[in-house]
């Protein structure tokens, strides 16, 4: 068994390459010249080499060429925009299609992934003799070990039939929140009516210690909160101490990306609403009155 | 220029049931035009509106035969697309990416004369990411993602991508697919006159032997489609009283200085 892992940042590179330890006998990193290559993780890491003033994903030509001469099993891959276009890329050329969303590795080539943003989850198996494209989301092999030595093999550049011309590239300025690793999170929704409402929100986040979040509608209807903020499939995975959701209904696509949360609150004046059913703790009040009651009490009993 | 949007149709994710073995009861379920796709659809109306005398917007799907539904093509004309092509084969049912990507290729060939392919960022369903990057690299033209804005200079299409890091941008020369972020244009709400017009434009209804298309053979079995077990939670509920709602508070103050302390 032989796979490949494809991945940008340090800890994407240690999990996936660990998770493919348990599989397989040969397992190789391939590095974009972003990527933080992690010691003593695989058995070679080929690095592919982009010409300057070229998009990396243009490398695609060079990998479908290594993943023929190579035949991996499967490739498990970090879903980064880059890597998405440059495994996209490769499968197309060596005719493969590409699973995403890969939560759980029973096998090598066996995947469940999540199905309507984790409403169900759907389990796949790769054809043997084919190569299997897999993107695995964070945290799938929580206990897994990589190892290897690491020998380097550089992948010359092969020239893409089209034309790419990259003409600038930046930093991206994030918004000014840390959802993944914040440990209390306040999250809003739809029940919030204006913009300047979330002034006692925040009021409220600042008293109790809290990251401020927001659900898909709201991020989407309204550009009151950066992308960083928004907690759902298309936004954040969070796994804070607590998550205390306000006016949020609570469908599967964003309780998917909430559920590793230890305890989960929430505020809600519909009492059918999804979110008790996923709810440790839930208040049928409204937010409205809820909110501004909240900052009197902890305004009196403040945390230490 | 003709700009060609591609959607995806699926099932309404509220109206879907669980069966009592925890796989999914589609009976009765409609179709509708994928969620990231409507803001697709969006960004490539606004593009073909800013020069309506030059540019014409042609919308296409392919799927199972269940796709066929009148409410949904409706939907999709009423958002400035002047015709929308159908492809349905129940060979497409669970179709893989690579599948997919061939038979909207194939289509783009039969409809022929396309300068400017636009996806989504991803479906509802599967949400792989993959369709526009495979469509592009099979058509053998250039194919981005994350694209978060773009615009035409003759043949040159100008675009900004919004990377996980980085802004980056690139020039491509047309035909070109892009697939574009759901943040670059919000869904519009249709008016009244748009949904009347939208029943006379034309459909066209195809099938796979229609454009030629020989699918190429699957890569996976899908083993099960299975509802999770929910992660269990204490569920204790407090009324909308105003004992209720101190004794909701007092809780989250007594997590907060016990357990979640």
């Amino acid at each position: 068994m032989k796979i490949f892992v494809i991945a940008e940042r340090e800890q994407p590179v240690s999990e996936l390459c660990a998770g493919a330890r348990q599989f397989a006998e040969e397992v190789d990193l391939v590095a974009l010249p972003t990527t933080q290559v992690v010691d003593g993780v695989a058995d070679k890491v080929y690095r592919l080499e982009v010409p300057e003033g070229r998009m990396m994903e243009d490398a695609y030509v060079a990998l479908a060429n290594l993943i023929e001469q190579e035949r991996p099993d499967a490739v498990f891959a970090e879903s980064s925009r880059r890597i998405q276009l440059l495994l996209g890329r490769t499968a197309a050329r060596v005719g493969g299609s590409v699973i995403s969303n890969v939560n759980a590795m029973p096998g090598a080539k066996e995947a469940s992934t999540m199905y309507f943003g984790g409403l169900a989850n759907r389990k796949y198996k790769g054809e043997d003799g084919t190569t299997s494209f897999f993107f695995v989301r964070p945290a799938t092999f929580p206990d897994a070990e990589p190892s290897g030595n690491n020998v380097e093999v550089m992948v010359p550049f092969v020239e893409p039939s089209y034309e790419v011309k990259r003409t600038e590239v930046g930093p991206r300025v994030k918004g000014d929140v840390d959802l993944p690793s914040a440990k209390r999170i306040v999250s809003v929704g739809r029940g919030i009516k204006e913009e300047k409402d979330l002034d006692m929100v925040r009021e409220l986040c600042s008293l109790i210690d809290a990251e401020l979040g927001c659900s898909r509608s709201i991020y989407e209807a309204e550009n009151w909160l950066p992308k960083e903020a928004l907690v759902g499939i298309s936004g954040s995975t969070v796994v804070p101490d607590l998550y205390l959701t306000l006016g949020i209904s609570g469908q599967a696509q964003h309780m998917v990306a909430c559920d590793g949360a230890t305890t989960i609150m929430c505020v809600n004046t519909d009492p059918y609403a999804l979110i008790f059913e996923h709810s440790d703790y839930g208040s049928k009040a409204d937010l409205y009155t809820v909110v501004p009651r909240m900052i009197e009490y902890f305004k009196a009993h403040p945390l230490k | 220029m003709n700009v060609l949007v591609c959607f995806k149709s699926v099932y309404d994710d509220v109206a879907i049931r669980t069966n009592s073995d925890k796989t999914l009861d589609y009976q009765a379920v409609p179709h509708i035009v994928s969620l990231y796709d409507l803001n697709a659809i969006e960004a490539a109306a606004q593009f073909v509106e800013a020069d309506p005398e030059d540019r014409n917007l042609i919308a296409l799907t392919v799927g199972d035969t269940k796709i066929h539904d009148t409410t949904m093509r409706k939907n999709v004309a009423a958002r400035g697309a002047s015709e929308v092509y159908l492809v349905m084969d129940d060979a497409l049912e669970d179709a893989e990416t690579h599948q997919t990507a061939q038979a909207v290729a194939a289509a783009v060939k039969k409809i022929g004369d396309i300068d400017l392919i636009i996806c989504g960022d991803g479906s509802a369903d599967v949400y792989a990411h993959q369709m526009g990057i495979q469509l592009g690299e099979i058509l053998g033209i250039p194919n981005v993602n994350a694209v978060i804005d773009f615009k035409a200079e003759g043949n040159t299409i100008k675009v900004t991508r919004e990377l996980d890091e980085e802004i980056e941008h690139i020039e491509v020369q047309t035909p070109a697919v892009l697939s574009v972020l759901s943040d670059m244009a919000q869904p519009r709400i249709c008016q009244v006159k748009d949904i009347m017009t939208a029943g006379r434009k034309p459909v066209h209804e195809l099938t796979l032997a229609d454009i030629q298309c020989e699918l190429p053979a699957a890569q996976y079995q899908i083993l099960e489609t299975k509802v999770p077990e929910p992660t269990p939670r204490k569920m204790v509920f407090f009324e909308a009283t105003d004992e209720g709602i101190d004794q909701f508070i007092e809780q989250v103050h007594t997590y907060l200085t016990t357990e979640g302390a």
